[in-house]
């Protein structure tokens, strides 16, 4: 059996009296794709956020390489290698695309010139950013700016890349960039745990996937398995998931 | 009976907490052995009213003012000399002193046009100096630094009020005052002030004008605090520049924040504290100060959001939690049907564009833009991101001025007018990013969409004549089955910053059709939601078109453009590269080139960055 990279075991989590996530129990093994669907208000984004730090868990326990973290704040986090790509971006607006970057080497800041950041690796893993580099990033499209959290997430070196709704307001030609980018970056050997409302293209490119509904897990399994199920199909995929996609039509 | 309780609604703790503090004020005097405490009791309840206005301002408002002295000195100075030059009587005088301090706080209020935060509390400060100045120098006036002495003791009716009396006057007014206060906050008018302080650009986008509302605060504010100053220079019958300070001002602000701003009780809370505990600390001798800034450090560490604001927090934290569900959406209500009945000819024009084009600094955003949109027709608007939909949308809705080029909405030009001028004439809209008012209840989030729905004023408002009571409750009504159309009920009491995103969308949509838009602008309404929930958005689009209102859709779901547009605007670079029907735009090789991608492109692809370079 593969190595398990994260457990979480009957995590739940609570804003006011709304109980977003409850008794979720999930795991990423080392080097697996893994992705949550599920409607809106199903905890997805809550559990995400639990998992990072930026939010408490109300109980539960998260377990990194088999060590309680649960608690930590999220700078705590990503030390440890948990590294959240956020809904909605949250890029520092204000600051050039290139200290955008430098800030997401921040943890790594003593180890390296300032070359040595991997800066010029996320340059050519995306060529539009390295145009841009002295652009302010709140200066850039909906795309750019999800390349630009994506690369700051990477360069914070994580064991594991969490990223929350990787398609919001995105193009269907940056779409068709981005995931074949996410399916290559596991291919190099990146733990990911992808969030996404398009379940089709989740299934596509995670290798597992759970379904949440109403705070809670109903369905895990294989993506191509879950692909197959009558009931996700029913529920996430619509008639697209029968029919073949037509030329141009949105993800 | 029914028509009696309306008026004083039982259950809410606000009428049992107002007779208690008047039961309070009533006794106070007879449990008081001399007659200094008395006096202390009488300031305290002065601050109290001072810091009612300044919670207005800070906790509704969000705005920060330091100058609250100066206008305290305005309403004292103001009696002072009206009684001891003009001979004026209490009233008169009481009243002017009101009328000029608000009269400043318009002129208070003006800045805030363009500064807002700590900026404006630089301009505050300045104003309280300003004034202070005056009073010292302006010696034939106000005295100097001798101040004003021999202000006679109040008389009502041809007597002389004894201390007691003058105390139960002065109880008489706060209470007043504190009715009022509550009256504010809980009406359209403190919705709106939260709102706007909350999110501005939503706050626009349904009708309401943040300067006014800004003002209005000051104004109040001003009032209170003028009125609480021709108090003050009635009870030491004199008033001298010592004590309008820079350090006052801080006290007054430190009141409403240590009691919790925003809340009902608190400023009187903070005031009480702050005008007794000295009192108290005298005992201390050298170590007064430093006890009194400990206490005030250690209370706000353990209580940040002011004793009050926090101990609402903390019960708020032993409420039992549950999971919320929304159900299925659009779900067909009868009052709705009502809201949303228009009655304008099908295909007249409903927006039309001449050239629109705006620039921002070099680069060009929109250009040259023309295009007509009909009623009751579904418009998409797609393109590439960063090709200038969101601008177009701006543009509309008047957050943008556009650089040249016209705009028609309804037959007319709208190049000018301000966002709120054009949510009233039947513009609304929902922004990409959401914008709602995250601290107000889901609930709260619909019912200020109807603010300019509302016919009673302000004096209704104060005064809980029976048409506020009416409108309150239809208005209350509409809001409830709004939510229950956009299948949110479940989540109505709950702050809207804590639902999914995906329901912010909803809520954004149902707070837009509180206006009974006859335009809906909708900035990427599907982004974040699942398929099943984009087959409701679509029926919801759908519906709307079919009851005349025009939507305009800005959306990256092209499945669901496809399926409910009339019409497809496609842009990039700024420029229209395409308009036409469904089936004129799908097949449009300029179309498929910037925006679709290819056929198949995704099993083409071997390498990701080959996409990035076709994209550059």
């Amino acid at each position: 059996m593969t190595e398990q990279l994260l457990r979480i075991e009957n995590l739940s989590v609570a804003y006011g009296r709304v109980e977003a996530a409850r008794g979720i129990s999930l795991s990423v093994n080392r080097g697996e794709f893994v992705a949550i669907i599920g409607s809106n208000g199903a905890g997805k984004s809550s559990t995400l956020k639990a998992i990072a730090g930026v939010v408490k868990p109300t109980t539960g326990e998260i377990l990194l390489e088999g060590k309680p973290v649960q608690g930590l704040p999220s700078h705590e986090m990503a030390k440890r290698g948990i590294v959240l790509v956020p809904e909605g971006r949250h890029v520092f607006a204000d600051q050039s695309v290139e200290d955008n970057l430098l800030l997401g080497a921040y943890l790594h800041a003593r180890r390296k010139s300032r070359d040595g950041h991997g800066l010029e690796g996320m340059y050519s893993l995306f060529p539009l950013l390295g145009e841009r580099r002295a652009q302010l990033a709140g200066s850039l499209s909906g795309g750019e700016q999800q390349m630009l959290a994506i690369a700051r997430g990477l360069l914070a070196r994580p064991k594991l890349l969490m990223i929350d709704e990787v398609s919001l307001g995105l193009a269907p030609k940056i779409l068709d960039f981005l995931f074949p980018l996410l399916t290559q970056l596991n291919r190099d050997g990146l733990s990911i745990l992808l969030v996404e409302q398009l379940a089709t293209e989740a299934l596509a490119v995670a290798s597992r996937t759970y379904v949440m509904e109403n705070g809670r897990v109903t369905i895990e399994g294989p993506s191509s398995q879950l692909a197959r199920d009558p009931r996700v199909m029913e529920a996430y995929l619509g008639k697209r998931a029968a029919a073949p996609k037509p030329p141009g039509a949105s993800l | 009976m029914s028509s009696f309780l309306k008026y004083f609604p039982l259950k809410s703790y606000f009428p049992w907490l107002t007779l208690a503090l008047g039961i309070g004020i009533a006794t106070l005097p007879l449990a008081l052995e001399n007659a200094y405490l008395l006096r202390v009791w009488m300031l305290l309840l002065i601050y109290a009213l001072l810091a009612l206005g300044l919670n207005l301002l800070v906790g509704l408002a969000g705005l920060v003012s330091l100058g609250q002295a100066g206008l305290f000195a305005i309403g004292a100075y103001c009696v002072s000399i009206l009684a001891t030059k003009a001979g004026f009587g209490f009233f008169p005088g009481f009243v002017l002193s009101m009328l000029l301090a608000g009269g400043f706080g318009v002129m208070l209020a003006y800045p805030t046009v363009r500064v807002r935060g700590v900026y404006l509390a630089v301009i505050t400060i300045a104003f309280g100096i300003i004034v202070e100045n005056i009073a010292i120098e302006w010696s034939s006036v106000t005295g100097g630094t001798m101040g004003i002495s021999n202000i006679p003791k109040v008389s009502l009716i041809g007597t002389q009020l004894s201390d007691v009396q003058f105390f139960y006057l002065i109880g008489a007014i706060f209470l007043v005052g504190f009715v009022l206060h509550y009256n504010l906050i809980h009406s359209r008018f403190g919705r709106a002030m939260r709102a706007v302080t909350q999110s501005e650009i939503a706050a626009r986008s349904i009708g309401i004008n943040p300067i006014f509302m800004r003002t209005l605060a000051f104004v109040v504010s001003a009032v209170y605090a003028g009125a609480a100053g021709a108090l003050y220079a009635y009870l030491n019958n004199y008033v001298n520049p010592d004590t309008f300070r820079f350090a006052d001002s801080v006290r007054y602000l430190l009141m409403v924040i240590l009691g919790g701003s925003g809340t009902v009780i608190g400023p009187v809370i903070g005031a009480a504290i702050l005008t007794y505990l000295p009192e108290v600390f005298q005992a201390l001798g050298v170590w007064q100060q430093f006890a009194y800034g400990a206490l005030l450090a250690f209370v706000m560490f353990v209580m940040p959001l002011g004793i009050v604001g926090t101990v609402v927090h903390w019960y708020g934290l032993l409420q039992p939690k549950r999971a919320h569900s929304s159900q299925p959406w659009p779900a067909p209500q009868a009052e709705v049907d009502d809201l949303l009945e228009h009655r304008i000819e099908r295909d007249s024009i409903c927006l039309r564009t001449s050239s629109l084009t705006i620039a921002f600094g070099g680069l060009i955003a929109n250009n040259q833009i023309s295009e007509d949109v009909r009623t009751g027709t579904v418009h998409a608007v797609i393109g590439p991101n960063g090709a200038g939909k969101s601008t177009f949308l701006n543009c509309i809705s008047g957050f943008y001025q556009p650089t040249s080029g016209k705009v028609e909405l309804l037959g007319q030009l709208t190049v000018g007018m301000p966002t709120h001028a054009l949510a009233r004439l039947g513009l609304a809209r929902t922004f990409q990013n959401t914008e709602l008012f995250g601290q107000m209840t889901v609930l709260e989030n619909v019912l200020v969409g109807f603010h300019t729905s509302y016919k009673g004023g302000m004096l209704a408002t104060l005064l809980r004549l029976p048409i506020f009571f009416n409108e309150e409750r239809h208005f209350r009504n509409l809001a409830e089955a709004l939510l229950r159309y956009v299948g949110l009920s479940d989540y109505a009491d709950e702050q809207a910053r804590n639902l999914p995103f995906g329901h912010q969308r909803r809520l954004e949509i149902a707070r837009a059709l509180a206006l009974s838009p006859k335009l809906l602008l909708l900035d990427e309404p599907a982004a974040g939601l699942t398929h099943g929930e984009i087959e409701d958005l679509k029926s919801l689009i759908r519906e709307l078109a079919s009851r005349h209102i025009t939507v305009i859709l800005v959306e990256h779901h092209v499945e669901m453009v496809m399926a409910i547009s009339d019409r497809v605007m496609v842009l990039d670079y700024g420029e229209v590269i395409a308009s036409g029907s469904v089936q004129e735009v799908q097949d449009d090789p300029k179309v498929i080139e910037a925006y679709f991608g290819s056929a198949g492109t995704r099993e083409i692809l071997a390498t990701p960055v080959a996409t990035v370079n076709r994209l550059a």
